[in-house]
């Protein structure tokens, strides 16, 4: 079910890290893989995947121009045939707090991640729809995208890093809506892994486990199933994944509602009385630090509850 | 003594820990982390154990002392 063989996908950021274990995730699998990292950055990738068999070219550049990514899907449609699958993975991180934040650092953020995300995927898009739209059948394509659950929590030390994210897995479920009847998936992934984006470190693995959960090689396998056509139905879904554990993540809920109609029956609108009775008098009653922020999803361990 | 043990090679200071625990951690006006108490308590396990399981560079960790 989950045969890739002969598919073209494009990785972005695959020089190093994940991107790099997404695209040899794909090449083993059989998939022709357009890797893109900045300019040399893939090089070596390239050689790892020529080495085991696998074809591959190279489109190396800012993923955040959108030169770059006229220049990733005319490597895969022109240079290899078709386009299959899209791997939004580049990205960088410039942690500062907000009131310490550059409006570049801000800007430079949004522009790779999200940015990034939107050009390729865009351009993707136009050529699934212009294809289902000749063949008059739908594509069998899939785009997966990178957030992190820095979306969920808010850290407040990357308000430009999750502002991006949060933006990224807007992007997926629109991309999922507007593509579906054309045949493409979208999906997102918030991966924990120890990679080189964030710092100039790379952590040593103390935990002993024979996989390093934080490494790269568990979130790979998951990104080459979403975009095997194994995962039809599989579609507007965010997925937390590392260490051996992938999390579907749920629709936010309601917490609590309050209707002028049942309440002031006889007012046109809220008045602040009125809300600071009802809304301010539930907030008395409970605990102030649990917001929108998905706190408990971050106590989600491998193997744990 | 259970303590919070903070890896600073691998500490970026995104702040993830603060989110989960804003009264064991916090970043300071340099933008560093600075933990203002590093005992474990019964009141503060579980909110520590988010944060050492949510810090995205792996940098904390639980240790006895």
């Amino acid at each position: 079910m989950a045969n890739l063989d002969g598919r073209v996908a494009i990785v972005t950021g695959a020089g190093a890290g994940l991107g790099r274990a997404e695209a040899l995730a794909l090449a083993r699998a059989g998939v022709r893989v357009v890797l893109n990292d900045l300019p040399d950055g893939a090089d070596a990738v390239a050689e790892e995947i020529r080495a085991l068999g696998g074809e591959v070219a190279l489109a190396p550049g800012d993923v955040s121009e959108r030169a770059t990514a006229d220049a990733m899907v005319a490597a895969a449609v022109d240079g290899f045939g078709r386009l299959d699958a899209v791997v939004n993975n580049a990205g960088m991180t410039r942690d500062k707090m907000l009131f310490n934040m550059t409006d570049e650092e801000f800007d430079a953020v949004l522009a790779v991640h999200l940015r990034g995300h939107f050009l390729l995927t865009r351009n993707a898009a136009a050529h699934w729809r212009a294809r289902a739209k000749e063949t008059g059948t739908p594509v069998d394509a899939a785009v997966v995208n990178t957030a992190s659950e820095a979306f969920l929590v808010g850290p407040p030390g990357q308000p430009n890093y999750a502002a991006a994210k949060a933006g990224i897995v807007a992007l997926t479920i629109s991309t999922a809506r507007a593509l579906g009847r054309c045949g493409v998936r979208a999906n997102a992934i918030c991966p924990r892994a120890r990679t080189a984006m964030t710092a100039d470190v790379f952590g040593a693995d103390a935990s002993g486990a024979e996989v390093d959960p934080y490494s790269p090689e568990h979130v790979a396998p998951l990104v080459a199933y979403l975009a095997s056509p194994a995962a039809a139905r599989i579609t507007g879904q965010v997925f937390v994944v590392y260490g051996g554990m992938v999390a579907l993540l749920a629709a936010p809920t309601v917490a609590q509602r309050w209707d002028l109609a049942i309440e002031q029956p006889d007012a046109g609108t809220w008045d602040l009385d009125a809300l600071d009775k009802h809304v301010g008098g539930w907030f008395v009653e409970h605990d102030p630090s649990v917001g929108f922020a998905a706190d408990a999803i971050m106590r989600l361990t491998p193997g744990g509850q | 003594m259970t303590k919070i043990s903070v890896d600073w090679d691998l500490c970026e200071s995104n702040g993830v820990c603060e989110a989960m625990a804003s009264d064991v951690f916090h970043l300071d006006d340099d933008d560093l982390l600075q933990v203002d108490d590093p005992i474990v308590t019964d009141e503060n396990r579980e909110r520590v154990e988010r944060a050492v399981a949510g810090c995205p560079r792996a940098a904390l960790s639980i240790v006895e002392d």
